[in-house]
This record gives C-alpha cells, sequence and structure tokens, in this order.
C-alpha cells in the first residue's frame, strides 16, 4: 500500500517499528499532490522543499529512541488552510487582496502542530475568507471533489476535505464558523471535528466572525482525530476567548465507542423539506448507533427555523467589521479586490451595524 | 427593506462599480426581509447575550514583552518610508 494511505496512528507504528521513514511518507503524499492538484485545485501553496527537510529532520530525531514521547507527531505531513498564519510562507485566505502576503509569525495552533513534530506539506484551497460551503468562492479557482470531480467537496475547508479524502496529507486543519470543517467532512467522507468554541486558539488564524469562530481539523478516522485535538486544545495568553480549563487526554475513552452515550435526534431537522433519500441515511446512521450502544432521545429545537437569519445577521456583522483591517496600507492589495461574496457580507454586514445611527 | 447602498459603500470603504451597487442592493434587499422572520420571536423576557464562554476582564500585566520588529511589521506593506508606513495625504495645506 502506498504511504499516503496510512492513517496518523498507522505511520507512527511504522516510523517507531522502522518500517519506513518520515521521508519516504513525505514523497508519496507529494507524489500523490503532483499527479491530482492540477485537477483538484486542492493546493494553494507546496512546500515541497521545506517539507522534505524538515522529513529528513525528523528522521534524524527519530533515531533517538522515545522521539514520540515529545513529538506526537514527529514525520506526519500535515496541510493547512491557508487562513491559518503561517511565518514566512504565503497566506492568501484563498483571496486577491492577499494573494502576496507573507505572515511574520505562526498561528499558536500551527506553532503546536509544529512543536509537536508535524511537517507543514502546504496550504489549501478554501472559501475565500471562509465565505461558503462548497469550495466555489476561491479567488483561485474552485475545489473538485476526489471521490467525483463534477460534485463539490463542500466548504469552506474545500482542500482540507479534498486533500484528506485523497490521501496527499494525513490531516488537514480547518475553521468551522457555520459547518466549514464538518460541510467537507461529510461531503468527502472523512471525519471533521468542529471543536467547543474557545477550546482551541484562534490566534494568528484569519477571522471571520470572532464569536463564532472555531478552529477544527480533518482527518481519517476518529482515532487520529482524537490525537490532533489533544495538541490543538488549550488555553493560550494570545486568545481571550480560551478559558484556562483542563485539556483531556482525548483518546483516553475511544474504546467505549458510543456504547450509553445519549444522541439527539432534533424533530425540526427531519420536516418536510429534507430531502428523502438523506432521510434515510440518516435513519440507517442513527439505527447504527443504537445497535453499537448508543441511545437516540427525541428532542426539539424549536428555534431552528430562526438560526439561519440569526448567522446571516451575527456573522455578516462580524466579517464587516474584521475585514476592515484589510486597507491595503499594512499588508494587502486594495480593497476592491475582494471577490463577490466578500463585499456582499461586508456590505450586509455594515448595514446591519449601521442600523439606528 | 431598502438599503442606502451608496452611505454603507462609504462607511465601508469598499469602492463599488455602479454595477455592484445595483446588485448588491437588490441581493441585500431580498436578505434583509428573509431575516425579517426574526421578529415573530418574543424576546422580552429572554436575557441578551454576547458570548457564551463567560469570560470577562481577561487581562495581563501591563510590562513589554517580546513583540514583531519593525522590519517585520514592514515587511507586507507597499510603501514606507525611514522605517514608516507611507499613505495618501490626509491633511491639506
Amino acid at each position: 500500500m502506498e504511504l499516503n494511505r496510512l492513517t496518523i496512528k498507522e505511520a507512527r507504528d511504522g516510523f517507531i517499528k522502522k518500517k519506513f521513514s518520515s521521508v519516504e511518507l513525505t514523497k508519496a503524499c507529494l507524489k500523490q499532490i503532483k499527479k491530482h492538484n492540477k485537477d483538484l485545485n486542492v493546493f494553494i501553496t507546496i512546500t515541497e522543499k521545506v517539507a522534505l527537510e524538515q522529513a529528513k529532520t525528523s528522521d534524524d530525531l527519530a533515531s533517538q529512541g522515545d522521539a514520540w514521547e515529545a513529538r506526537p507527531l514527529l514525520g506526519i505531513p500535515i496541510a493547512l488552510k491557508d487562513l491559518f498564519s503561517t511565518k514566512g510562507i504565503k497566506t492568501t485566505a484563498a483571496s486577491n487582496v492577499l494573494k502576496d502576503y507573507v505572515p511574520q509569525y505562526d498561528a499558536t495552533v500551527v506553532k503546536k502542530l509544529k512543536d509537536a513534530g508535524a511537517l507543514i506539506i502546504g496550504k489549501l484551497n478554501h472559501d475565500a475568507w471562509g465565505h461558503g460551503a462548497s469550495g466555489e468562492n476561491s479567488d483561485f479557482g474552485p475545489t473538485k471533489n476526489p471521490w467525483n470531480h463534477k460534485y463539490v467537496p463542500g466548504g469552506s475547508s474545500s482542500g482540507s476535505g479534498a486533500s484528506v479524502a485523497a490521501d496527499m496529507c494525513l490531516m488537514a486543519t480547518g475553521t468551522d464558523t457555520g459547518g466549514s470543517s464538518r460541510l467537507p467532512a461529510a461531503f468527502c467522507n472523512v471525519v471533521g471535528l468542529k471543536p467547543t468554541y474557545g477550546r482551541v486558539s484562534r490566534y494568528g488564524i484569519i477571522s471571520m466572525a470572532s464569536s463564532l469562530d472555531s478552529i477544527g481539523h480533518l482527518t481519517k478516522t476518529v482515532e487520529d482525530s482524537a490525537l490532533i485535538l489533544n495538541i490543538t486544545a488549550g488555553q493560550d495568553a494570545y486568545d481571550a476567548t480560551t478559558p484556562n480549563q483542563k485539556v483531556q487526554n482525548y483518546t483516553k475513552n475511544l474504546k467505549n465507542g458510543v456504547k450509553d452515550l445519549k444522541i439527539g435526534r432534533p424533530k425540526e431537522y427531519f420536516t418536510q423539506g429534507l430531502d428523502s433519500q438523506v432521510k434515510k441515511l440518516m435513519d440507517n446512521a442513527l439505527k447504527k448507533y443504537e445497535m453499537l450502544g448508543a441511545e437516540i432521545v427525541e428532542v426539539s429545537l424549536p428555534h431552528t427555523e430562526y438560526a439561519n437569519p440569526c448567522y446571516y445577521i451575527i456573522q455578516s456583522a462580524e466579517v464587516s467589521s474584521n475585514l476592515g483591517r484589510y486597507d491595503g496600507i499594512r499588508y494587502g492589495s486594495p480593497r476592491q479586490n475582494f471577490g463577490e461574496e466578500a463585499k456582499r457580507r461586508i456590505m450586509l454586514g455594515t448595514d446591519t451595524l449601521s442600523a439606528g445611527y | 427593506m431598502k438599503i442606502n447602498v451608496a452611505y454603507t459603500a462609504k462607511l465601508a470603504n469598499l469602492p463599488l462599480k455602479p454595477e455592484e451597487k445595483e446588485k448588491f442592493e437588490k441581493q441585500i434587499s431580498e436578505i434583509l426581509s428573509y431575516v425579517d422572520k426574526l421578529k415573530e420571536v418574543d424576546t422580552k423576557n429572554v436575557e441578551t447575550i454576547s458570548q457564551v464562554i463567560g469570560l470577562e476582564n481577561i487581562t495581563r500585566e501591563d510590562v513589554t514583552t517580546p513583540s514583531l520588529s519593525q522590519d517585520e511589521v514592514l515587511k507586507n506593506a507597499k510603501s514606507i518610508h525611514n522605517g514608516f508606513f507611507k499613505i495618501k495625504a490626509i491633511l491639506q495645506e
């Protein structure tokens, strides 16, 4: 089997047993990227040289027996959504406004992943500024779904979903404000996690809606997802919205599966607008969870129909404020270079915030 | 509900072409009509929230700590002069 098809856990086990090296694994990922990136438009930037250098360094460190104690992701090639600031590596927010922007610092999550030994293989395409649910809103062209090029990969973390599904990397970071890590995970058949707001630091990640943004990740397995959260979670002095709450070991209870967990089935989610094929799949999934030992509980979320209008107002207001910093003076190009979706949200948000004045 | 596109674009410092102004006026009016449905909800006895974390007054000691160098800060600017960002004149003689 090609090494790029491994999970993080399998790769680590393979490294420890000296079955293959990080350089070999990284080369396998790069080969896959070169083979499919033109068709799928997954990566905006591929950091081949740096990745291979880091892979070599990882292999040197790996020769010291307990290397993985201190660095649980040593030698693992990962990719980052292009909203994540990477020192010295172009970070574009998939927008023409930042197409030449090179951050002078790493986001906290990037630093944590690097300190854990992960190597960055590239920056991923996405809906510009996080504005979208399909991957069609990038200023650098849409990303395609690796399973079928005629389908969208979901968004806004479209490149994240596609890269993990296509085995171009072993993990991809994402952001999630209204589904942007979960949607591409679902559309690309990989595992996506949106952590609770405040669990993971937002520092250095280009903001969309500061009271809603959550920093997540996409992986091939649930176990891998838990491994990553162990690293990214935690209070950060640079993000005042991260509480001082202990980070558990998220892998500890994986073996219990869903046994004795309660899963809510909101009745408002199963109304007449729901596609019958989707309903069937949802009900099958719930039956499967029941078989595995979970209890399905009917619940009511009576304000469901008001969630979307609320989101439109709150999210666009915060977007208009957060995008105000892109003045073309300290960084970036002039504001007329924003894409249509960004302009629309800025206008809607500005209008909302000025209401009453 | 109509919006004043020219006014909003000025507030947002967003230069728009006439076609864009026309398009956004229409689209945003439609969105505002859609969100009007929120008026159905009685929030008389509902507590306002603006955050869910419950944190307040997160501060740090007022001491200088390592930060970006002047060079790093200026790195991405299109126009600099003597270690400053250079912009168009605001105040006229």
